[in-house]
């Protein structure tokens, strides 16, 4: 074989650019909803929006299996565009509704009512100032802006410890907007 | 829910994703964190291990703080500089 001494691959040098956690703008991509008991769970599924192109984040590697920040020759961290995280989707955690809970038992909501208003849903309030829940269907959210925060989760499976990429939190993005369902389609890359 | 830090903020403002306007309506809804993280600061226990001093207000929920409190924390920082050392990894995992 001849040598090719001028053309290298370094450990930093990935086939294709790993995912990497942070905060990015996104739309709802898909919508699933389960009963179980007395509650509803809620399933959502998040899309990065094409606005990731202007943030920039850290370029990293994947060395043993953990992400590794890549370093310029004078031991910089080396930043490039999150264009690339555009298109991409993650499963949220389950958001849960309690419909008529018992006296003293509102609080169960409490994470159901934030989570939809980061959506941008907007409740009614009887007179005493309360926030009257309504059920989310597909239409009422599908499409809509939020800012995710993007994280990996740690289960086991079989005995073995996997990671998953999972969104934790979804904050408004007021600036971001709402796309029709078929543009979320022709969204998804594949 | 959690919060998003006041440094996670501002790199969206300054990218453009977010407003001036909505960053402030998230502080003041409490998405957004108030104040910057500094520097974690590291000791080692008797075992050799690194850990972090952390100076915690429990109770304090939404108040503000008072200024024997703020005074509190200058004097808890300084202390916190004379006994403790910055890592070169902040990773504690």
């Amino acid at each position: 074989m001849k040598s090719l001494e001028n053309t290298t691959v370094s450990k930093s040098d990935s086939a294709r650019l790993p995912i990497v956690p942070g905060t990015y703008p996104a739309h709802v991509s898909e919508f699933a909803s389960m009963e179980y008991n007395d509650s509803v769970v809620f399933n959502l599924t998040y899309i990065i929006a094409p606005e990731a192109k202007q943030l920039e984040v850290n370029k990293m590697f994947v060395d043993n299996g953990q992400l590794v920040k890549s370093k310029d020759s004078e031991g910089q961290d080396v930043m490039i565009s999150a264009s690339y995280m555009a298109g991409k989707p993650f499963k949220g955690g389950g958001v849960w509704l309690t419909p008529s809970p018992a006296e003293g038992e509102g609080w169960k909501n409490k994470k159901y009512q934030l989570h939809c208003e980061s959506m941008g849903i907007v409740f009614d309030t009887n007179e005493d100032g309360e926030t009257i829940l309504g059920e989310i269907e597909e239409d009422d959210v599908i499409g809509r802006p939020v800012l995710i925060k993007l994280g990996q989760e740690e289960y086991t499976k079989e005995g073995q410890t996997k990671q998953a990429w999972k969104v934790f939190t979804v904050y408004p993005w007021k600036e971001g907007g709402r796309l029709s369902g078929e543009e979320i389609k022709s969204d998804v890359p594949f | 829910m959690g919060k998003l830090t006041v440094s996670e903020a501002e790199k969206l403002q300054e990218k453009g994703i977010l407003s001036n306007k909505a960053v402030a309506e998230m502080q003041k809804s409490g998405l957004v964190g108030t104040r910057k993280r500094g520097v974690r600061r590291y000791m080692k226990t008797a075992d050799g291990k690194w850990v972090c001093p952390q100076l915690y207000f429990q109770g304090l929920n939404n108040s503000d703080y008072s200024k024997r409190m703020v005074e509190f924390r200058e004097k808890f920082n300084a202390l916190l500089k004379e006994y403790t050392t910055e890592r070169s990894t902040s990773s504690t995992k």
